[in-house]
């Protein structure tokens, strides 16, 4: 099967039905999104397709259907950060990091769709994002920040 | 005494009409010398949500084989919408470096417990307090 992951073409033999985070993290060593439960609870595995965020454990290979799949790996441009990263760098958001690029995936996916969010809007968007160290505060201002790059760039 | 840390925790909440809803917490610790005063605040504020998490919805049973919770459908963690606005305040008495990780955690449930108290009238003794109160 044939897939697009950052803009760059694969060719995996594989089963339709595995989950596209085995073949990112096993098949193609795309190891940013991270296997938490499996059944869409944590949303550490959070990747886009066509831009939009996607729980990577949900979706089997064969129903991706040309989309193109963007891993945290892919996020930036080459030589300089996302916004959301850089926001999540000066809040110092990450403790141990595991839920982070999940995070990070689903926040810039929001901000895409909902410019000037409010506190409302970040707690409804970013709540199927579980975080065990509790970085929440500065999810929510890393988020506001962020938005603000984003209008000003 | 939390941990060799003395810390604070107190937890502000609403008794709305679907449940109790948790609008602010106040957290100070004093242990002793900071290293690292970004990471010493973070610590303490994941320590206070984490505790949230096991106040309030977390519990672990067993049967035969070992926990009957074998995933964060039936394991809830504080969500993000469930949290707090936190303020932490870092004191540096203390003789000596004292830990940041852990002293966050004990006070949350007990805070929590007095805050159910002040708005409803309602003592917890048991956790967690979903089996007792309902929480939006």
């Amino acid at each position: 099967m044939q897939l697009t992951v950052n803009g760059n073409e694969h060719e995996v033999d594989v089963t339709p039905d595995m989950p596209l985070l085995w073949v990112l993290r096993d098949e193609l060593n795309i190891t940013g999104p991270k296997y938490g439960c499996g059944i869409a609870q944590c949303g550490a595995c959070t990747v886009h397709v066509d831009g939009v965020a996607v729980r990577s454990c949900q979706l089997a290979i064969g129903d991706l259907a040309g989309g193109e799949v963007t891993t945290i790996e892919g996020l930036a441009e080459p030589d300089s950060l996302h916004a959301v990263q850089e926001a999540w760098i000066e809040h110092q958001v990450a403790q141990c990091g595991y839920c982070q690029s999940g995070q990070i995936m689903q926040a810039a996916s929001f901000l895409d769709l909902n410019p000037e969010p409010t506190d409302e809007d970040i707690d409804a968007a970013m709540s199927a994002n579980l975080c065990r160290c509790g970085t929440y505060p500065r999810i929510r201002a890393a988020i506001h920040a962020a938005a603000k790059k984003l209008q000003e760039a | 005494m939390s941990f060799g840390v003395p810390t604070a925790q107190v937890v502000e909440v609403t008794n709305t009409e679907f449940g109790i809803r948790l609008d602010r917490a106040y957290i100070v610790a004093d242990v002793g010398l900071v290293l690292d005063p970004v990471n010493a605040e973070a610590q303490l504020f994941g320590g206070l949500i984490y505790a949230l998490s096991h106040a309030i919805n977390s519990e672990l049973t067993y049967g035969d084989y070992g926990p009957l919770q074998t995933n964060y459908h039936a394991y809830e963690g504080l969500r993000l919408y469930q949290t707090p606005e936190i303020e932490v305040k870092i004191l540096e008495n203390m003789p000596g470096i004292r830990g940041v990780g852990e002293p966050g955690v004990p006070p949350a449930a007990p805070a929590l417990g007095n805050a159910i108290f002040a708005a409803t009238g309602q003592r917890i003794r048991e956790m967690p307090f979903n089996k007792h109160i309902n929480f939006v």
